[in-house]
């Protein structure tokens, strides 16, 4: 079966993305949510500018005006045992 | 070293390979490409980026799943399996669901068989199989050494401008990267076509310097405001703070959009370079085709070359004087088209299809408009403007992260 993988982790397809702003998800985020694109263990590292040329595409507008989705830490898979061995610094005190 | 062999099991058979490579370049020169099957259409995926960024190289590593086998170091004896196996029928449920495409184009909607209850619970326990989702390890190999560090400042990516940010630094400077040794992806790759001294004498002076302290392997995985990074490295988690953070971390493939533009052999030059530079892939005889331009593709074009692989350059751009030397060198080059469609055979890459031509190859590298790294400035509060021209989400060069 031929397709064109906009984001491979979660195997979303140009046509997937296409549908979903068909149906009303014209946003980054939103069509994030609902295709589930860049949320796969690369985090968007490997499609978050194709996805975003893709929408600056079907809404018709300049790129700059479509906006990043928000990173959030961490950028790559970690496991909880990980997570639970790291000792947190102090914060800084507040001024 | 260079004659050293060790056996690993793959899917239960023994398979030979030279020692000191990674496990996904191990199966590579034993013909095993597809290392994987997407979640959803279950599409053959094979290594891609060779950086540890995508998914397409997770395997199960003795017991343990999702392990990057791209940055796993093959060991006498190792277990690697692939992890979606457990596909009935060869099948996953989505591509079941394909002959009903012209219903519903989306597939499978995640609030179906949610009610009631006991349909639910019955279905649950279906689909797990059936989407290939595999076992979790029954437990952790993580070592749980953490520690937290100052620095005046810390410079992440240790290519050509990463140690030369690191060296102009005054005061205590931690130079992180996620490659063992200081020099960046080109690096071995010039040095393997006996070109450019630059970065070698730098990284010399980056192991001797008193003020640099080199951490390879390591990634950065999280940035926090103000001034504090969350590294990974194979001895667990670190954190570090400084009062400087220089982000050098470069670019990133890409591929492109184009039919079948997942496919196992379709590669970027960064991915290129560290498999075949870095870590001697055998690529001797391998049909590849370059497309692109600009310097990658011309030093992924002369790697390959001095490699031994059959080598067919199309340049997408005209460039007289270039092709001439190219040629010299014994390189077919071309002009033509960036791709519109792969084809494959057996599950990888077997041709690569341009708009008025198409060429036979195992490999494809596609050069030209990478996407610069941005995740850990936004994190640290970078602004991102969208720019397809030089590549993708641009950062503010007016950012600074001086706490």
């Amino acid at each position: 079966m031929n397709k064109t993988i906009l984001c491979n982790c979660e195997d979303v397809t140009v046509d997937d993305v296409n549908a979903a702003y068909a149906d009303g998800f014209t946003e980054l985020e939103s069509l994030k949510r609902y295709t589930g694109c860049a949320t796969g263990p690369c985090q968007g590292k490997g499609c978050l500018s194709e996805i975003a040329e893709q929408l600056a595409e079907l809404r018709d507008v300049k790129p700059e005006e479509i906006p990043p989705m928000n990173v959030r830490p961490p950028t790559e898979p970690l496991t909880f045992g990980q997570l639970a061995a790291l000792e947190v610094p102090e914060p800084a005190e507040e001024k | 070293m260079e004659n050293s062999h060790v056996t690993i099991r793959f899917q239960d058979k023994p398979v030979v390979c030279r020692s000191g490579i990674s496990v996904a370049a191990a199966l590579w020169e034993n013909g095993i490409r597809v290392l994987s099957h997407s979640p959803k259409y279950g599409r053959p995926r094979g290594v891609k980026c060779a950086r540890g960024h995508c998914g397409n190289c997770m395997m199960r590593v003795n017991g343990q799943p999702n392990v990057r086998t791209c940055h796993t170091e093959v060991t006498a004896g190792m277990v690697v399996e692939v992890q979606d196996t457990g596909v009935p029928f060869g099948r996953t449920m989505q591509q079941s669901l394909e002959a009903f495409s012209s219903v519903i184009p989306n597939g499978f909607y995640y609030k179906w068989f949610t009610k009631p209850a006991l349909v639910s619970k019955a279905f649950i326990h279906g689909i797990r199989p059936m989407t290939g989702i595999g076992k979790l390890g029954s437990k952790t190999s993580d070592s749980t050494s953490t520690n937290h560090s100052v620095f005046d400042t810390v410079v992440i990516g240790a290519g050509i401008s990463g140690m030369e940010t690191a060296l102009s630094a005054s005061g205590s400077v931690l130079l992180v990267d996620d490659q063992s040794t200081p020099g960046g992806q080109r690096f071995s790759a010039l040095q393997q076509i006996e070109q450019l001294d630059a970065p070698e004498s730098l990284s010399k002076q980056i192991i001797s310097s008193q003020h640099i302290t080199f951490a390879g392997d390591t990634r950065v995985v999280a940035g926090y405001k103000p001034g504090m990074l969350l590294l990974k490295s194979g001895d667990g988690l670190s954190t570090v703070k400084a009062k400087t953070i220089k982000w050098c971390a470069g670019k990133l493939d890409r591929i492109g959009l184009f039919e079948n533009n997942d496919l196992p052999g379709l590669m970027g030059p960064r991915g290129l370079y560290r498999l075949v530079a870095k870590q001697q892939l055998d690529v001797n005889n391998c049909d590849v085709v370059v497309c692109g331009h600009g310097r990658d593709f011309w030093l992924s074009a002369f790697l390959l070359n001095a490699k031994g692989a059959n080598v067919t350059a199309v340049l997408d751009v005209d460039d007289k004087d270039l092709i001439e030397t190219a040629t010299a060198s014994g390189i077919t080059v071309t002009t033509g088209t960036m791709p519109v469609a792969a084809r494959s055979n057996n599950g990888t890459l077997s041709a690569i299809k341009l708009e008025d031509t198409s060429y036979k190859c195992k490999l494809c590298i596609i050069t030209g408009n990478a996407k610069p790294a941005y995740d850990i400035p936004y994190q640290l509060g970078a602004k991102l403007t969208l720019d397809p021209a030089r590549g993708g989400f641009i950062i503010d060069r007016k950012w600074e992260d001086q706490s």
